[in-house]
């Protein structure tokens, strides 16, 4: 007997420890979501939808889905209504500072229909992008559900608020694939990565500071009409402006970058191919391709003087837009 | 003593447990199993990246989609070296970041926001607020700077009632209290800058140290600077990305410190000629030489080509061997431009550059740079002007002043 609970005892662990492996293996599954005789969003309370628009499409439409978990014989009938207080509620739980999306720039229907003897009812939400005036805000908006009709007549209550935030990115805003050099004192290195601008206006965008984005370092700038790269402005954990900055010399600092540590052999900043003649701080719009040269200002910098005499960390970079 | 088939079949079992359990241990010990929840994350494409330290590449481990935010994503990666990874979202820069550190650990974020948090790994939860900080402090200097520039601008717009020209107004302050903003901008940057230092100096992880390395700069305290890396190194002795760190501070704070003087012996070095053949500066001893190190692409190097020529006239092979070493990496511009200039002396390349023998060996750390050696091996003369060279090597080889 002893023995029986004993072999018991060994295949339950073996059983637990299978277990564990396939739950492992298992994690892309999708999860439904409303198994219960009420209906609700796809997504949960405590989620939301973030959407970014280019700046060419003129009008978005996105499914608001609403879901029951068993079927009916007559169609369900669920009853939306837009609510600030779900934007008020994330803005204050997230720290986040969204616009309420301005009544005039979408439609969405009063009521989703579930049909009779389904699951998932779609509803449709469409903002008229031409009438945004503002690139980079982010606007949101939220939508409740109020009452369910013609089937459960019960509200699914976590999935009873759904949450979308939309902006409307400038022509910028993309993957850029970075080839470039970063010089430093004791860790020169070459630049190459992927990174992502993001709209933060029309004509302003943000991106990660050399390879430093692992460390908080980004920065904004402006490409002005004539698409030359404008107002640096330094975020994230990058030293503000004239601590930091677009360079129009290529080593105002005169610092010896004479030895890397990476392995690679560098030339001191402004000869070939690490040029501000090149690396001119403009855009190409025909290519989408940013030539950068800019750098920033460390304690340590061993000559007085202030913007780019200082700087003793200098990045040149080409972004090709992917 | 015998088996029954139950026993048999318990030990088997039991040899079978002790195996997953073995298993099992190993695993943890040389991976890290990443849980991740993302929070407004639906149909996001999620990659994950390692951090490259020194001369790796920036590698792709793995990617998925999150399909349901209700419910975990699982990675796996190794766990023989701390490192640092980045969980990015395609088509965004949203980012989170972790350090391998533990055997399991679980990061939960907002996609939306962008906000998120690690659990089970100390050193990503010790970077991430440190980082975290950083940003803070830095976003106070933002604020500083941004003070003197608004004070800065009214006072060019001459004072606050002409501010308004199109123009936000900006603050109406004394000299002296812009100047008091100034020396607190300053004061707080030196602050921002040395908790990089303070916190590499404190960091139990690798990871972490190698991370805010990229921030410390030492400036010219190359004694600093190298008691910091020879530090480091010893707090880390298992990390070979630090060990190779530190060789490579220390070998440039050896070029950039020491430099040979006159009456140095000046050691040799074998570099590659025009047909591939190794030449030794060794085989010069007992000769005059002059060796000069210049580059292609280096304008104030092409100055020396016609005094260089001069001087080959003066003194033929037999009373002052002459050596050039080219600091190029590209061979072809080097048979171009030595087409161009046909010398007729021993002509060396180091392709490695600053990374290259003649620097690491000469210490010099700029070019063009050349040295005048005596038949004994010693410097006579270092970096030699152009416009002086013929007179100077006249002088030292006691030919007195040239007539012409």
């Amino acid at each position: 007997m002893r023995y029986k609970i004993f072999i018991s005892f060994i295949i339950a662990t073996l059983l637990v420890f299978v277990a564990g492996c396939q739950k492992d293996q298992d994690f892309l599954a999708v999860a439904k979501s409303g198994s219960t005789a009420a209906a609700g969003f796809g997504i949960s309370n405590l989620d939301g939808i973030s959407i970014g628009v280019d700046a060419s499409v003129t009008k978005l439409d996105t499914a608001v889905k609403v879901f029951i978990g068993t079927t009916y014989g007559s169609a369900t009938t669920v009853s939306l209504a837009i609510d600030t207080s779900i934007v008020n509620a994330y803005n204050n739980d997230n720290g986040t500072d969204y616009d309420y999306l301005p009544a005039a720039v979408y439609t969405l229907p009063t009521s989703v229909t579930i049909p009779a003897g389904q699951h998932e009812g779609d509803g449709k939400l469409s903002v008229d992008i031409t009438k945004f005036l503002s690139y980079g805000t982010q606007f949101a908006l939220g939508v409740a559900i109020t009452k369910v009709s013609g089937g459960p007549n019960a509200i699914l209550t976590d999935h009873s608020k759904f949450f979308i935030v939309i902006q409307v990115k400038n022509p910028y805003e993309a993957d850029y694939a970075v080839t470039g050099y970063l010089y430093h004192p004791t860790g020169p290195r070459a630049i190459k990565l992927t990174k992502h601008v993001t709209t933060a206006g029309a004509a302003t965008s943000y991106a990660d500071l050399g390879d430093l984005g692992t460390s908080g370092y980004g920065f904004q700038f402006d490409v002005a009409s004539n698409n030359k790269l404008t107002n640096w402005v330094g975020l994230g954990a990058a030293p503000a402006a004239p601590k930091s900055g677009f360079m129009a010399l290529d080593n105002g600092g005169g610092i010896d970058y004479v030895v890397t540590s990476s392995g690679l052999a560098p030339v001191n900043p402004g000869t070939a191919p690490w040029q501000v003649s090149t690396y001119n701080n403009t855009y190409d719009p025909a290519t989408g391709t940013f030539w950068m040269h800019y750098g920033y200002y460390s304690a340590a910098s061993p000559l007085p003087g202030t913007g780019e005499v200082t700087y003793s960390r200098l990045v040149y970079e080409k972004w090709v837009k992917q | 003593m015998t088996f029954t088939t139950d026993m048999k079949g318990c030990l088997a079992l039991i040899v079978l447990a002790g195996c997953c359990c073995w298993l099992t241990g190993c695993h943890s010990k040389t991976q890290t199993k990443v849980t991740i929840r993302v929070r407004s994350g639906h149909g996001q494409k999620i990659y994950l990246q390692r951090i490259p330290v020194g001369k790796e590449e920036r590698q792709l481990l793995d990617s998925t989609i999150v399909e349901d935010m209700t419910r975990d994503i699982v990675f796996v990666v190794p766990r023989q070296e701390q490192r640092l990874y980045q969980l990015s979202f395609a088509g965004s820069g949203v980012k989170f970041l972790f350090i391998n550190d533990a055997p399991e650990l679980s990061l939960s974020g907002n996609f939306i926001t962008g906000k998120y948090e690690v659990r089970g790994s100390v050193a990503s939860a010790e970077i991430k607020q440190f980082l975290d900080q950083q940003k803070e402090l830095a976003g106070r200097t933002r604020v500083l700077a941004l003070r003197i520039k608004n004070a800065g601008e009214e006072e060019e717009a001459g004072g606050g009632t002409k501010a308004g020209a199109g123009k936000k107004p900006g603050e109406a302050l004394s000299p002296a209290a812009v100047d008091s903003l100034k020396r607190l901008l300053d004061s707080s940057l030196a602050g921002f800058w040395k908790r990089y230092r303070s916190f590499a100096d404190t960091v139990k992880s690798p990871a972490a140290f190698l991370l805010v390395y990229n921030n410390i700069e030492f400036g010219k305290d190359y004694d600093g600077e190298s008691a910091f890396i020879t530090a480091a190194a010893a707090r880390f002795p298992a990390d070979t990305s630090i060990r190779e760190l530190r060789d490579e501070v220390l070998a440039y704070i050896k070029v950039m410190k020491e430099e040979f003087q006159v009456g140095d012996p000046l050691p040799p070095i074998v570099l590659p000629d025009r047909g591939g053949r190794e030449f030794s500066t060794a085989t010069l001893k007992g000769r005059y030489y002059f060796i000069d190190f210049y580059s292609t692409w280096c304008p104030q190097c092409l100055v020396y080509n016609r005094a260089k020529k001069e001087l080959r006239k003066l003194f033929p092979a037999s009373q002052l061997e002459m050596v050039s070493v080219a600091i190029d990496v590209e061979r072809q511009d080097w048979e171009n431009n030595l087409r161009q200039l046909q010398p007729d002396w021993p002509q060396l390349i180091d392709t490695l550059m600053w990374q290259g023998v003649a620097v690491r060996a000469l210490k010099f750390d700029s070019i063009p740079f050349n040295f005048l050696v005596d038949p004994q091996g010693r410097i006579l003369q270092k970096a030699i002007a152009p416009d002086s060279l013929t007179g100077v090597v006249m002088r030292a080889l006691g030919r007195g002043q040239i007539t012409r």
